[in-house]
This record gives C-alpha cells, sequence and structure tokens, in this order.
C-alpha cells in the first residue's frame, strides 16, 4: 500500500515519522513531497503535555530532543489581562488538591477561598512556574509530584528537520517537488500527483499536509470548510523572536491586547513573539508596531505576517484523502492546541489505518472523533475570550457580548450556578483545564457544594493549610529551571552565542 | 445541608427503592430523615438475582453493605439471556499498542491455534444477589440512618421500578426512566447511576433549577442510551438497531475493525459490548493494521501468555 504525504512541515514530517515508526512493518510505503521553495508555517513554538507520549511512541530520546530544537519545559500557560486588566493566572497541566467523598477540591477551596488564598496555591505546576523551578513528574502515586505534567517551549522550525532524519532512517521516500496537478479517478478519489518537472506519484491514501492551502482536500476534493469566524475572529498573527531579557520561565505567557493578544515563549537560544489579532480592528502595521514596541530584547529576525481563518475542513478525511495540520484545520494558537491536533489526526489514523477496501466506516469513525476534538477545543478557547469584564477595546465588547455555542452557554451556565465542571471522556481539556480558566476568567460559582459543610471547619481548614504548605514546600525543593535545563538538555554553544 | 427541604418519598419494589433511599441518604445534601420508602410490586419476583459489578464495590462500601455478608456470591460475569453469559473482565491484554482483538483476529489469519475470543476475559468479581437479600440489608442501614417506611406518599415522589404507578411529576429514575423492560442484571447499574446523577444535579438553591434540570436530562440521556442499545442487542441482535443511529456505527465498526467506538461516558466496557456483539453474532471481518507489524511469535507468545495469566487467576 502506497500512502503518500504532501507537505514536509510539522505536520508532513510527525506523520510520516509516525506511520513509518509503528506502521512500516505492515508493508506501507511511505513518501513525502515537499518542496524547499516553499516555506512552512513551524506551526507551534509552545506545546501540550500529550507531545512527549507521541516522541516516546517513535523513539525519540527526550534530552537529545529538547537540546536539538532548543526546548524548555512548559508546565502551563500564564494569562495576563484576560478578565480585567491586572489580572494573571495559569492555567497549569496538573491537577488542584485532592477531592474528598466525592466531591471535587474546588468545592471545599470555594468555602475558605478568603483564608486560603487563590485555588493556585494548590497545584504544585503553578506554584513551580511561579518560582521558575522544575523536576520531572513521579511515577509514586502518593507524591505531590505526581500531580502534574509537563510539555515542552521548542524551536518549531527545528523539530521538522529532525524528524525527518528520524523519519528517513525508517525507509521514508523524500520526493523534492512541487506538486502542479492533482489527477482524480473514476469515483473522485485522487489518483496520482504531477510534479513541476513533469513526474507523477501515484498512491491508494493520500494524507494533506500542505498547510492552509488545502492542496488536496479542498483544491482537489473541494471539501468545504466550517468557519468559526464570528466565534473566534483572530484572524492573523505577527511573529517575531528577541533576545532573552528575562531569566528562564517554565511557562508561555499570552497578554491580552487591544485587538487580541500576544505570547511569550522562552527558549533556550531566544524567546518567540506573536501577536494574534483581528484585522477588523487593527491593523498589520498597527500590530506590527505594537508587538515590537513591547518586546523585552533586541529583535532577532524581521517580523513575519500569518494569516488564517479559524475552522475546520468539513470533513477531515474525504475520499483517499487525510488532512492533518493547518489543512484541516485552525483554531488560533491561544491554547498551544496545533500540535496537538496533529497528533490526534496521526494517532486515529494510525488505529484506524485502512486494510480493506470499504473504507467509509473508518472516515466516519475518523471524522466523528476529529470533529469532538475540534468542537471541544473551540468552546474551551471562546471560553477565554467571552468571559471578560474588559470593555476597553471594541474587540472585547464584541467577545463579552458574542452569542456562544449552545455547548458552552450549558457549560458555563452550570459552573456560574453550582460550580460544576461538565466532563467527557474524549477530548483535550478536561475539568482542571475547564476549572483553571473559569476561575481565572472570573467565572465564580454562586455557591458551592452544601456537602462541604458537613464536614468540620477546623478540621478541613487544617488540612487544606497543611496541602498548601507542602505543595509549596515541593515546589521549593526542585532545581531552577535553567539548572535543569544545563543539566540535561542544553542546546549545543553554537546555537546560544 | 439543606436542613429545610420537603420530605422525598421513594416509591418501587424493594430492592430498588431501599438501595435508591440509602444512595441519597448518604450521598445527597439533605438530611435522611426527610428521605421515605413506599414499597410497591414484584411480589413475585423476590428470588430473582440482581447484580453488582465490580464497579459498584465502592459504593456498597461507602453505603456500609457488605454483600458478602449479605448473601451475595461471587460470579465473573452477568447473564445476557438464553444462556449466554457477559464478563465483567477485560478481553486479553494489548501487546506493543496493539489492541487484542487486533492480535487474536491476526492470528486467526495466520491460522494460529486462537481458540474463542470471549475465552480470553480475565476474571474480575462482581456479586449477585437475590432481591430480597439485598433488600433486607439495605433496608436495615437506611432505617438506621434515619430513613422511614411509609404507606403514604408525601412530598417529591421518586419512582424507581417500572409500572408503580406515579404521577406526571413524579421523578423516574433508573428502570423507571427507560422506555424498555431492563434485564435484572442491568437493573442496579442503571439505578445507581441514574440517582448519582439526580444527586449530582440537586438544585442548590431556587436559582438553579433550570440549569439542573438540564444538566440531569442531559445526564440521564447518557445512561438511558447505551442502555436500550445494549438490550436491543442482546434481545433483537444488529437488525434491532436504528438505522443512522450510533448503535449502528459501533456495529459496523466493530465489523470492520474489531474496534469498540469510544463514546463519552460509557456506561459499558469495551469487554462487555465485544462480548454483546460476538454473542449477537457479530464477528470481527478485519483488524488493526498495527497488527500486522507483530511476527508469528510475538503473536503466540503473547496468546500464551494471556492464557497462562487466565488460568494462574482461575486456580
Amino acid at each position: 500500500m502506497n500512502v503518500v504525504i504532501v507537505g514536509g512541515g510539522t505536520a508532513g514530517w510527525m506523520t510520516a515519522a509516525g506511520l513509518a515508526s509503528l506502521l512500516a512493518d505492515t508493508g506501507l510505503n511511505i513518501t513525502l513531497v515537499e518542496s524547499e521553495a516553499i516555506g512552512t508555517v513551524g506551526v507551534g513554538e509552545a506545546t501540550l503535555p500529550h507531545l512527549r507520549f507521541f516522541n516516546q511512541t517513535i523513539g525519540i530520546d527526550e534530552y537529545d530532543f529538547m537540546a536539538a530544537t532548543r526546548a524548555t519545559v512548559k508546565l502551563g500557560i500564564e494569562f495576563v489581562d484576560w478578565a480585567r486588566k491586572g489580572d494573571r493566572y495559569i492555567h497549569p497541566f496538573g491537577d488542584y488538591g485532592i477531592p474528598n467523598d466525592g466531591i471535587g477540591f474546588h468545592q471545599f477551596w470555594r468555602r475558605f477561598a478568603e483564608m486560603l488564598g487563590p485555588i493556585s496555591n494548590f497545584s504544585l505546576p503553578v506554584v513551580a512556574a511561579e518560582l521558575g523551578r522544575f523536576e520531572p513528574p513521579s511515577s509514586d502515586e502518593r507524591s505531590a509530584l505526581s500531580t502534574f505534567r509537563f510539555a515542552y517551549q521548542f524551536d518549531a522550525t527545528r523539530y521538522a528537520p529532525y524528524l525527518r532524519r528520524h523519519a528517513e532512517a525508517r525507509g521514508v521516500t523524500r520526493i523534492e517537488g512541487r506538486v502542479v496537478d492533482v489527477a482524480l479517478d473514476e469515483q473522485g478519489d485522487i489518483d496520482r500527483l504531477s510534479l513541476e518537472d513533469g513526474r507523477e506519484i501515484e498512491g491508494d491514501l493520500f494524507v494533506d499536509c500542505s498547510g492552509f492551502f488545502g492542496l488536496l482536500i479542498e483544491k482537489a476534493l473541494k471539501t468545504g470548510y466550517d468557519q468559526w469566524t464570528d466565534w473566534l475572529p483572530c484572524d492573523r498573527a505577527v511573529a517575531a523572536p528577541c533576545e532573552h531579557a528575562e531569566p528562564l520561565l517554565p511557562y508561555t505567557r499570552a497578554t491580552a491586547r487591544e485587538a487580541g493578544w500576544q505570547w511569550r515563549i522562552p527558549l533556550q537560544h531566544r524567546t518567540g513573539n506573536g501577536y494574534v489579532y483581528a484585522s477588523q480592528f487593527i491593523s498589520d502595521q498597527d500590530a506590527e508596531d505594537a508587538l515590537v514596541q513591547s518586546l523585552e530584547g533586541p529583535l532577532l529576525a524581521e517580523p513575519k505576517i500569518l494569516r488564517f481563518v479559524t475552522g475546520k475542513r468539513k470533513k477531515l478525511w474525504n475520499r483517499n484523502c487525510v488532512a492533518i495540520g493547518l489543512s484541516g484545520g485552525f483554531l488560533e494558537p491561544l491554547e498551544s492546541t496545533s500540535i496537538y491536533l496533529i497528533q490526534q489526526g496521526i494517532t486515529y489514523l494510525i488505529e484506524l489505518f485502512p486494510n480493506l477496501a470499504d473504507v467509509d466506516t473508518l472516515r466516519s469513525e475518523y471524522n466523528r472523533m476529529m470533529d469532538l476534538e475540534f468542537e471541544r477545543i473551540r468552546d474551551f478557547l471562546i471560553l477565554h475570550y467571552h468571559a471578560t469584564e474588559r470593555s476597553d477595546a471594541p474587540l472585547w465588547e464584541m467577545m463579552r457580548a458574542l452569542d456562544v455555542p449552545d455547548s458552552l452557554k450549558e457549560k458555563m451556565a452550570l459552573f456560574r450556578a453550582r460550580g460544576q465542571v461538565q466532563t467527557y471522556d474524549h477530548g483535550l481539556f478536561l475539568e482542571p483545564s475547564w476549572l483553571a480558566v473559569y476561575l481565572g476568567q472570573r467565572v465564580i460559582p454562586e455557591h458551592y457544594d452544601p456537602r462541604v459543610n458537613e464536614h468540620p471547619e477546623r478540621e478541613l481548614l487544617s488540612q487544606l493549610t497543611g496541602m498548601k504548605q507542602h505543595i509549596r514546600q515541593s515546589a521549593e525543593k526542585m532545581a531552577t529551571h535553567q539548572t535543569w535545563i544545563d543539566a540535561h538538555c542544553p542546546a549545543p554553544m553554537e546555537a546560544l552565542v | 445541608m439543606m436542613r429545610d427541604a420537603g420530605p422525598i418519598t421513594i416509591i418501587g419494589a424493594p430492592a430498588e427503592a431501599w438501595f435508591a433511599a440509602c444512595l441519597l441518604a448518604r450521598f445527597a445534601p439533605v438530611p435522611a430523615e426527610i428521605i421515605r420508602v413506599n414499597v410497591r410490586g414484584n411480589e413475585n419476583a423476590e428470588n430473582e438475582t440482581l447484580i453488582a459489578r465490580p464497579q459498584m464495590r465502592r459504593v456498597h462500601s461507602s453505603l456500609g453493605l457488605d454483600l458478602a455478608k449479605a448473601g451475595a456470591r461471587l460470579v465473573c460475569d452477568w447473564p445476557a439471556g438464553q444462556g449466554r453469559s457477559i464478563s465483567f473482565g477485560a478481553i486479553g491484554a494489548p501487546y506493543k499498542g496493539v489492541s487484542f482483538v487486533s492480535i487474536w483476529q491476526r492470528a486467526k489469519a495466520l491460522k494460529i491455534e486462537a481458540g474463542s475470543l470471549l475465552d480470553y476475559a480475565v476474571p474480575a468479581q462482581g456479586f449477585a444477589i437475590s432481591r430480597s437479600d439485598y433488600a433486607d440489608a439495605l433496608r436495615s442501614i437506611a432505617l438506621q440512618v434515619g430513613v422511614r417506611e411509609t404507606d403514604r406518599p408525601e412530598g417529591t415522589q421518586v419512582c424507581v421500578s417500572r409500572d408503580v404507578g406515579g404521577n406526571a411529576d413524579t421523578r423516574k429514575l433508573g428502570a423507571a426512566a427507560l422506555p424498555i423492560s431492563l434485564t435484572s442484571a442491568l437493573t442496579l447499574l442503571a439505578l445507581e447511576r441514574s440517582v448519582r446523577a439526580w444527586i449530582d444535579c440537586w438544585p442548590w438553591t431556587s436559582d438553579d433549577v433550570s440549569v439542573c434540570a438540564a444538566e440531569f436530562e442531559r445526564r440521564l440521556e447518557l445512561i438511558t442510551s447505551p442502555l436500550e442499545d445494549m438490550q436491543s442487542l442482546l434481545l433483537e441482535g444488529p437488525q434491532g438497531v436504528s438505522e443512522g443511529s450510533l448503535a449502528q456505527h459501533r456495529i459496523a465498526l466493530w465489523r470492520q475493525l474489531g474496534r469498540i467506538a469510544p463514546i463519552d461516558h460509557d456506561l459499558f466496557e469495551p469487554q462487555e459490548w465485544i462480548a454483546a456483539l460476538m454473542l449477537s453474532g457479530v464477528t470481527p471481518e478485519g483488524g488493526e493494521r498495527l497488527a500486522q507489524s507483530l511476527t508469528v511469535e510475538e503473536i503466540k507468545a503473547h496468546l500464551d501468555a494471556v492464557r497462562a495469566r487466565e488460568i494462574a487467576h482461575a486456580e
């Protein structure tokens, strides 16, 4: 069976490496077509903890990868000025406290919130992040160190070349060339690709990793796109790296701005920055100026503007083509979900990889699961914009008054009334994430669970205070983030000069 | 605790009614003293056996009920009608990221002696108990914590068994909430989940009644839908499943790939769907491609290891 991947960015080489590592022994021939003349977006400098599992599964050494991609550790995302100017909170990769008698920890915290301070005091990754400290999680479930996970902040432009070496060593054939035509067969499936130099490439299954362009899934197959721009109106980003001026922080920062928000991602050798904005509220030049003026250190490259339309392809697997990465959809980078969606696309493709000629059911299942992923992330992202008290700029006024999807309305009403998070088994953001953002965005439950009052006040308060101290002490014992990086995965010296 | 709440009367067959009363008394934010039990129906079914799944061990423990002492016996499966049974335990174990079903499929394709898929169920223990023993044990616990028995329903009425009356305002939970008759093997499962959903959605003030009602309906649908699908599959086979439904998709995916479609908050474990499908005559035609990456030696060794573990466990 011949699989042809079109596009050699992060999505293309992750797909190639994933398929080659897991399915190459099953008689799969994998070809990747890319053109060096076409640039890549280098999607996502900040990632989610799931990427560690992907790298492990395909046999990548973590420290080698971190050094090669100049990676740092990410314990969460700090949101600044989102609900109100002056606010800040961290959405961590970890739990808050410990549930008691089937009642969520936050219900207990809510009862004593005034005495205990913010709920972040009960999150080890938040406390560690604020202290600039890190130690890998423990597998001992009794340890506080088992209550969190971590991700990477890395130079995404180095990830694809790193994976390319890995994939080619496992038999992936790379073809340099630009696709100029896509021929369909009588049923409407993709039959072959024509390259600029006249070569033709045939395949049984095609994976479109051509980016926003959607060369196969859209240009050839006319699959269609569900636009979510009414809910997620940011449609551009201007990105520019600069020199470090702060200690190496183990978290990403997202600061709300007049017409969107600005990211700050500390890598070993530089800081990545970008301003994601809604072009209806600010010009490209003004956005670029605003970004450049706010940088912490000297600019290291010319600012680059990216354009996107938030939404997803109507079918991510259509006919014999699967769209992975930006060709499948984009939900803006606020919660670092792009690489996660690539990873999920690859995972489901491997799990559902067709053996039989009839693939209708497999396609349906793939699209069902990916739709769930996209829609649940969409709602979570909208929450950040909608749950705001800001009225100092047209974007924020518009988002505050937004008619959000019913699925989000229900979730917010339930939390606002009683602090309950509507949970699901399949999807990215689980209860602690929703909790972090609800509370951080000042969606404060009107009541706490009355069953909490059945617990003796003094005993409960003593337990919670002890838990808070233990978390603080555990974080203080960790190494500094910089020390840990230097000890385990420093970038080659020449990269830091 | 909402001490000013009015009386709640649970109406139903003894086992269901006392179970619901105990759950409310233990977990709901109201005093046990306001809970009444009005026993009705099931006069002829007291010797019928109820099944407490392994996952219910914790809830029974938190109610203070020791099922073994109450007269229950250990079982590893639940009766699925027509002499069939469905194991509680996982079927086999994955290897190198390949599902066990696909390994078994691959073995068959390679003509390796693999036997029946369902023979690889790993034992997991639940309990079987007669309705009367269960009701007696729970009644004793409920009365001790302050629940009262009554002949005359008052306050909020909650019906937990089918065909025992109730009016338009009566809240229906468990089998009473289902349009289909439920096998006794699923009675406690349906009831426990729906009572827990009701407790989770208990209005704490008059302001959150509508929010709680909407959430409860959503939660109830998550319980009733898989129950109906499982019942239809076991009673009528794949042809009993409606066109275009999620259940039909689940069957098609199983048939094509030997994969159980993941559904949020599924009431049943994947192995239960696998058993129900196999027992209904729906067998997988293909498996995950990933299984082709395993060598014959690896497949044989893995099947042997799973068999050995099962035998060791049984011994």
